[in-house]
């Protein structure tokens, strides 16, 4: 207590180191160890499975470039994929937040709570819950298109080539639209309410309040959706490897998907390991290319 | 949505009267929206309950009881086994998570020391590493340690996985805790470790709360890393065993969705249970960082 104040704060700052050795150690070693590593050895032909490699260059990298075309038609996988599942995302999202918050306080909460149910149920649940639902024999979308009548147009929706991409990204939508609906919805709660209301009373419409102030007021919301949700895509396994494992053929045969088989299956990490760095550059420069693309100009 | 373009109806503020139509437009779509996402839900929990007969002959509704199915599946689909390996992996990590955490964030929001920010900085760009840069290096830690074979290599990697998301949005919340609390309770003579068991953590603990759900959810679905180093049935946890199981009773649904059932019910109750605290989270995480 009579402790001088320069004292005191000099103990806690070096408590404060103590404080931060796990996190550090943690990190060091699942992180910035590897990722070093990681680099390191995509330049060597290091199987993985024992100590003996050698340097080959830039080998690994230029066969990535020059000779594996499964690698960039995954790519496209990737993209495609990508394309189509953010702006179906992002438009779900961003309608059912403008139709949440024009709700009752309660029916509020329900639809908040009841929509972003499916992003937090884990991967292996739901791929096996919507292999299921395409089922070609019991499944939920062919029995109702019998019961309607529309027999036709049943098929195995996850092993037919023009369906199964199309399969991968109904499901990746129904398990994140909520996500990006609720950060939308957050970012509508910060908007005043009386500026809305003072809007309507000057005769703005529902179209309105959407054009000039829930579209450009949550401008921060939707570089971030875009972002997280381009970036997931570009990424994406868990749910491809569960639902279709990349079939029929290679149709859906995702990067990273053949990222695991290299290092896992052929044993070839330090290809394995150049792969996923062109992966990580590809994410990266995206990333950037899309702040760039999404920053207001001319407000330097 | 057309209807959003279609409406030139002027604004149905709680002062005006609703165009009837264009609202129940609006009905409409969303209790169709609402019945899409939890659809899917309630015929895999009706499907779970059904013998396969009545699955096959009436699958949109509900017509036989079949509990069996449960039983059948944590038993001879050993669900019984993959949950508990889960609940032991998660409470673990969940442990250590907190305790690092929390010393992280008072360290970087109160403590200071010197180079704090810097500090942060760095490890706030491990949030841009992909996991395929560090799913092989990790891998080859994990054997080296001598984890493999054990939990640990699981919840080593998963402790480290989780830290600074946490830390990052913890920091923050440390960071604006009044400070006049903190004085009056060194002035009564209170220790820097009593301020902070006794004076800041009450205060951090909704933070806490969300942290922990969030990490919950990772943890608990987690299913890449658990792939690739779990080769052993004993220590499979719910979502890989849950893999297995889709081989095993391809064609037994009543079988099969009990085993979803028992996979998804604790993240859901953990999650209805804190639904609040989901969505500050995801303000706290997401739009301000």
């Amino acid at each position: 207590m009579l402790r001088k104040p320069m004292k005191l704060d000099t103990q806690r700052k070096i408590l404060g180191y103590f404080f931060l050795i796990p996190i550090v150690v943690l990190l060091t070693v699942f992180m910035f160890y590897p990722i070093v590593k990681s680099v390191v050895m995509s330049f060597t032909n290091w199987s993985g499975m024992t100590d003996n490699w050698k340097w080959v260059g830039f080998k690994n990298y230029i066969r990535i470039f020059t000779d594996m075309p499964e690698y960039w038609n995954a790519m496209k996988v990737n993209v495609v994929y990508a394309l189509i599942a953010t702006a179906v995302q992002l438009t779900l999202g961003f309608i059912m937040a403008v139709m949440v918050i024009g709700m009752r306080p309660r029916w509020q909460n329900f639809y908040k709570i009841a929509l972003y149910l499916p992003v937090i149920i884990p991967a292996a649940a739901i791929s096996v819950m919507w292999r299921y639902i395409y089922t070609p024999e019991y499944g939920l979308i062919n029995q109702f298109l019998r019961a309607v009548g529309l027999d036709s147009l049943c098929r195995a929706w996850t092993a037919d080539p023009s369906t199964a991409l199309g399969a991968v990204i109904v499901t990746n939508t129904w398990r994140y639209a909520g996500f990006t609906m609720v950060l939308y919805y957050v970012a509508m709660l910060d908007i005043p309410k009386d500026v809305m209301e003072s809007a309507q009373i000057d005769g703005a419409n529902r179209w309105h309040q959407i054009r000039y102030f829930y579209l450009p007021l949550t401008r921060g919301t939707t570089e971030i959706n875009l972002i997280l949700t381009i970036t997931g895509c570009l990424r994406a396994f868990d749910i491809f490897y569960l639902l279709t494992a990349g079939g029929p053929g290679t149709s859906t045969k995702v990067v990273s998907m053949w990222i695991m088989e290299t290092a896992f299956q052929s044993y070839k990490y330090g290809r394995a390991l150049a792969m996923s760095i062109v992966l990580f550059l590809i994410v990266v420069l995206t990333m950037a290319v899309s702040r760039i693309i999404l920053t207001p100009r001319g407000k330097e | 949505m057309p209807q959003l373009e279609k409406a030139t109806r002027p604004a149905a503020g709680r002062r005006k009267k609703k165009n009837p139509f264009s609202h129940y437009v609006e009905q409409f779509v969303f209790i169709l929206l609402a019945f899409l996402v939890l659809y899917p839900l309630l015929f895999v929990l009706m499907t779970s309950v059904k013998t396969n007969s009545d699955v096959i002959l009436h699958p949109f509704t509900i017509n036989t009881f079949e509990p069996m199915n449960y039983i059948t599946a944590w038993n001879t689909g050993k669900v019984g086994s993959y949950l508990l390996n889960s609940v032991i992996t998660t409470v673990i990590t969940l442990i250590f998570q907190v305790v690092i955490i929390v010393l992280a964030a008072y360290a970087f929001g109160k403590l200071k020391p010197w180079g704090h920010n810097l500090l942060l900085s760095l490890l706030l760009m491990t949030m841009f590493v992909t996991s395929e840069m560090t799913t092989v290096p990790n891998y080859i830690t994990v054997r080296d340690m001598g984890l493999m074979g054990t939990r640990w290599s699981l919840i080593v990697p998963y402790v480290a996985s989780g830290l600074i998301t946490g830390t990052y949005i913890l920091t923050n919340f440390v960071r604006e805790l009044p400070k006049e609390l903190d004085e009056a309770a060194r002035i009564d003579g209170a220790g820097i470790f009593k301020i902070m068991w006794k004076v800041d953590l009450p205060m951090i603990t909704p933070a806490l709360a969300t942290l922990v759900i969030f990490n919950f959810n990772g943890v608990w679905s987690e299913f890449y890393w658990a792939l690739i180093v779990v080769k052993d049935e004993a220590l499979k946890t719910l979502p890989l065993g849950l893999i297995n199981f889709q081989s095993q009773f391809t064609s037994n649904y009543g079988v099969l969705t009990a085993g979803l059932v028992i996979l998804t019910v604790p993240v859901i109750v953990v999650y209805l249970f804190f639904s609040r605290y989901f969505i500050a989270g995801i303000s706290a995480g997401a739009v301000k960082g």
